[in-house]
């Protein structure tokens, strides 16, 4: 089923009425009849607010039952996967050279903050062309017992287990984390899965051995085959997925766009990424050694021993929790043995779970906001945790419920309604800052070229966000380029005293345009990414295929940025009057914040008029330190809304700690700090009521009124 | 000092937020509400030919201690607009938020006749309390409101410093005083310094450079710290002066917050153990005696020097001018 039918379903079922979802949602009846239809889909946003109208989680309304078992499995077809399916491990070359550790993946340092970014931008980079929304989809998977048993055996762990621990034994990096995997599997009887899957992306097309994403993605390292206009300069991006396998362990079952050699469905490869190790030799004679890499497939008749991919065997895909919700076309990989490297700990699916789900927002936010008229954004996001088959939680990510200004910023731009000064709360401003793209000498050369981004900025509302101002998300500046993924945020310094505290974005290249100059631009950035995507500086690439000029643009584009967000979140001078700074500054008058003089001074007092009327109040006073004995007479003033307080006077004084009373005058003993004392006021010196004003309790060196 | 009041009244703050203005039905906009000071600077716009100001406030109590404190019966909130220069006194009360507890809204309609140079607005949560109705149980910072009769405040900012050529003026009757480099006015509503710039070298060397040569650099941190540290005084004796003694014999603070904001500042300084109060009660009497007048003004200067920072920037100064000799010296 679909959303629109079970949106329809749901509707139909709970007897409300397609008027009454209109208003709650903010929409009119006729986009609900075109929703119902599945004419139009309705964007994440807008499936919360049905969600919540119909009291249903967005992610079924979307999805439906997730969690739900698959069509039951052909015997013969497992029985055929079977027979068919083996590890290929690449032997060690004859040269004896040794790899200790897959490169790329030690190209960059990441958890699962990089495994979320990488994943996104490149399930984006792969969208079909046409297909206005892409879908991404994460869901963690622990297993135990049975479901444990049943998957080790579908992907054939025991033909495994030799190699991995052989090399968890050598003394790298990555044969720790190796050991500690095997460690919990053995101990724990538990495995983590995480499955990472995309529908509406183009999936692994291409031959066997030669080029073509498939050949890039499974074997392949530091390839990147993609157009001009992809998010990864060098294909780190895929290796980060065997990054966080402990085992190097990615499973893969893809449709394909674009059919290879007549077929399309259920294209099934694993692949294991383990450093040089060696074993005892099958036939008992010495050791064999491997160089690492292993595959899983059938093994090609004409490439003996090599394996190769496996299609259509659905008892296959559904035992190893490959199974894709439909013939869609895309990808889906299964990490096996999933953890944060990042991190020291182990981390329940629970955190991981929440991880995903906050990088996935803080990264992609620009594409996953509705655009104009409601519909979906660039990509959809669902972050999902089940344990043994039950479903644990489920989220659809929407950065218009964690983070509503931003979301505020992207439909602004989208549905043109931006202004050009900060005049009313809400408003957004849009403002082109250049990048000068300088001259390319590599590849595709072009002359320099002016580039204009867009820069939004809006006023950062205090209720909006939740949480208060002072802390986190505020005056930073989020940057990104054609790939919709947010590249750096940072915080914007020196701003003036009294600025608005804002949230800003800037869209760069092709997200700002589709001109030669907007290309350009965006080509120019993609180089300046260094294989971890977080900003932009000079990097090898840049070196190569730009004429000098390039660290001189990337500054001056960043300075530009700040200078248009200040400008435009400052407020007007409140004094116009014109000379040097040097010398306002010795003459600002402002209420002093803090109390410097060195005098008695109240530290507390309590109290309450008494039955008759009589003020009664224990008051304490701290003292600064010195060898002459402190005197101070103690007041109490009746508070008025204008003028002065109106002093009352004293019926009785008593010294209760460290001190002595003399008539009105109380003495403090030698090097007391803190003294206490409790006083009663004479009623009939009292203006109002006791009841009827607020007592004013104070010490001074000079009484102020005459007793 | 320690306000207590005979009955319970709410330990959290009471927060009133200015949601939006519309000034004739016309929306004013966000930069001239500024709720760091917190001011709604009318006087900033660009005319002053305007009937009504609508302001739309938030009032948030801590909805805990509202709540649950049972003293307190029926409580409510009102806002409460003052204006001493016109005498105009404002109660609006406002609605309850009906999804939230502790929370009203409402719409002060401020008619420009009304208020003259500068105004307070402030939000007041009275109750019911023992049986008494209207009783203050707490209240919000005061926002100013400046309107255009009367230049900004320079309090939160600094007096007025403005280069005129003395000469050739004739309004403010400075032409008088063409052959002096600058001019301190202190007129009670708007104190202000004027820099001539008729002086022939001041504006280089008291203009804002990023970079000057030591001498320079010495000769101009001198010159500023000097003019400073003489309007500090000035102005703190003009303050004082401007106090009165009411019919008990006491001083009372100046009418103007600046003359306020400048004695508080410089007391500390001159009576180092006197909280306020006591300070401007020992100055007074100083003020009026014939010897304790001498005495006050010797710790005037100094305090005032202080203030303006004119030991650090004279060490500084010696420092330059010795590094520039040394250097002159190795040149040659």
């Amino acid at each position: 089923m679909k959303v629109n039918e079970r949106l329809d379903t749901e509707l139909n079922r709970q007897g409300k009425t397609q008027a009454a979802l209109a208003g709650a949602v903010g929409v009119s009846s006729a986009t609900v009849s075109q929703w119902r239809s599945g004419a139009k889909t309705p964007s994440t946003t807008n499936l919360g607010k049905i969600a919540a109208f119909l009291g249903v989680s967005p992610a079924w309304l979307q999805y439906g039952e997730l969690a739900a078992a698959g069509p039951p499995v052909d015997q013969k077809q497992r029985d055929a996967y079977k027979a068919d399916c083996r590890w290929y491990h690449r032997p060690a070359p004859k040269d004896a050279g040794r790899e200790l550790g897959n490169a790329a993946g030690f190209a960059f340092t990441g958890g699962l903050a990089t495994l979320a970014r990488e994943t996104g931008q490149n399930i984006m980079d792969e969208a079909k062309p046409g297909q206005s929304t892409v879908e991404a989809r994460y869901t963690l998977i622990e297993l135990s017992g049975t479901r444990l048993s049943s998957f080790l055996d579908a992907i054939r762990f025991g033909d495994l287990r030799p190699h991995l621990d052989a090399a968890s034994q050598s003394k790298q990096k990555v044969a720790t984390v190796i050991a500690k995997g095997l460690e919990v599997l053995d101990a724990d009887r538990r495995l983590v899965l995480l499955r990472v899957e995309d529908y509406g992306a183009k999936g692994l097309v291409g031959p066997e051995y030669e080029d073509g994403n498939y050949m890039a993605v499974v074997r392949n390292i530091l390839d990147s085959f993609k157009g001009e206009s992809a998010g990864g300069s060098y294909g780190l991006g895929k290796s980060v997925m065997w990054a966080c396998s402990q085992f190097g362990l990615v499973m893969i079952n893809s449709n394909l766009s674009v059919a290879q050699d007549g077929k399309r469905e259920g294209r099934y490869i694993g692949r294991l990424d383990l450093p040089w190790h060696r074993l005892p030799a099958e036939d008992g004679d010495g050791l064999d050694a491997f160089a690492g890499p292993a595959w899983f497939g059938e093994e090609d008749p004409d490439l003996k021993p090599v394996a190769r991919s496996y299609w259509g065997n659905d008892a296959l895909v559904e035992d190893t929790h490959l199974r894709r919700d439909g013939d869609e076309s895309g990808t889906s990989f299964l990490i096996v043995g999933a953890y944060d490297p990042s991190s020291d700990e182990a981390e329940t699916i629970e955190d991981m779970h929440d991880q995903l789900v906050g990088s996935l927002n803080r990264s992609f936010w620009p594409a996953l906001v509705e655009r104009a008229d409601g519909d979906p954004g660039l990509m959809t996001a669902l972050v999902r945790s089940e344990r043994n088959g039950a479903t644990v939680k489920q989220d659809l990510v929407d950065p218009a419920s964690r983070a509503p200004a931003k979301a505020r910023l992207m439909q602004a731009h989208l549905d043109d309604v931006t202004v050009d000064t900060l005049d009313k709360p809400g408003d957004v401003v849009r403002r082109r800052v250049v990048l000068n793209v300088p001259r390319r000498v590599g590849g595709g050369p072009h002359a320099a070229q002016q580039h204009e981004a867009i820069l939004l900025v809006t006023e950062a509302v205090e209720d909006e966000d939740g949480t208060d101002k002072a802390s986190r998300d505020v005056n930073r500046v989020g940057w990104m380029r054609g790939s919709h993924m947010i590249v750096k945020d940072e915080p914007v310094a020196g701003l003036p005293m009294g600025s608005r505290p804002f949230h800003a974005v800037v869209l760069a290249g092709l997200a700002a345009g589709d001109d030669p100059a907007d290309r350009a631009a965006d080509r120019f950035l993609r180089a300046a990414e260094p294989p971890e995507h977080d900003r932009w500086t000079v990097t090898p690439d840049v070196s190569r295929s730009y004429a000098r000029g390039s660290r001189a643009a990337l500054t001056a584009f960043n300075a530009e940025v700040r200078k248009a967000i200040k400008e435009i979140v400052s407020r007007p001078a409140r004094d116009l009057s014109d000379g040097p700074d040097a010398l306002k500054e010795l003459l600002r008058i402002s209420p002093p914040s803090a109390d410097t003089t060195k005098r008695p001074k109240v530290k507390s007092a309590n109290g309450r008029p008494d039955a008759e009327g009589r003020w009664s109040v224990d008051v304490s006073v701290s003292l600064p330190a010195r060898d002459k004995p402190w005197r101070f007479s103690p007041t109490l003033r009746f508070g008025t809304e204008s003028g002065a307080a109106i002093p009352v006077v004293w019926e009785e004084l008593v010294p209760v700690d460290r001190c002595t009373v003399d008539d009105d005058v109380i003495t403090a003993d030698a090097g007391a700090r803190t003294v206490r004392f409790t006083g009663t006021t004479k009623s009939d010196t009292h203006p109002v009521g006791a009841s009827r004003a607020t007592a004013l309790v104070d010490v001074r060196i000079y009484k102020g009124s005459a007793a | 000092m320690i306000a207590i009041y005979p009955y319970d009244s709410l330990v959290g703050d009471v927060r009133l937020t200015v949601t939006k203005v519309a000034i004739d039905g016309k929306a004013l906009p966000t930069a001239y509400i500024n709720p760091d000071i917190p001011e709604i600077a009318f006087r900033d716009l660009d005319t002053d030919d305007w009937d009504e100001a609508a302001i739309d406030v938030v009032v948030t109590a801590p909805a805990g201690e509202i709540t649950t404190t049972t003293a307190w019966e029926d409580p409510q909130a009102l806002v409460q607009v003052l204006c001493h220069y016109s005498n105009t006194r404002l109660a609006v009360p406002l609605k309850a938020d009906p999804d939230t507890p502790a929370r009203w809204t409402g719409t002060v309609k401020l008619d420009r006749d009304a208020c003259y140079g500068r105004a307070t607005l402030r939000a007041v949560v009275p109750a019911t309390v023992d049986g008494v109705p209207h009783r203050v149980i707490g209240g919000s910072e005061a926002w100013a409101l400046s309107f255009d009769d009367l230049p900004p405040s320079p309090v939160h900012g600094s007096i007025a410093v403005q280069w005129i050529k003395f000469a050739d003026d004739k309004s403010l009757g400075l032409a008088d005083y063409k052959e002096d480099p600058h001019h301190l006015r202190l007129d009670p509503e708007a104190p202000a310094l004027y820099l001539n710039s008729g002086f022939e070298g001041l504006e280089p060397l008291l203009g804002d450079r990023r970079r000057r040569e030591p001498a320079e650099l010495a000769m101009h941190d001198s010159t500023r710290v000097n003019i400073a540290g003489d309007a500090w005084t000035a102005m703190f004796v003009t303050a004082l002066d401007a106090v009165e003694t009411n019919d008990d014999g006491m001083p009372e603070w100046p009418a103007e917050e600046w003359r306020i904001v400048v004695l508080k500042t410089l007391f500390p300084r001159i009576y180092p153990d006197l909280g306020p109060e006591d300070a401007l009660i020992e100055a007074t009497a100083a003020r009026r005696s014939g010897d304790g007048s001498g005495e006050l003004l010797e710790r005037l200067l100094p305090a005032a020097a202080r203030q303006v920072g004119t030991s650090t920037l004279l060490r500084r100064g010696i420092a330059l001018l010795e590094k520039n000799a040394e250097m002159k010296g190795a040149d040659q």
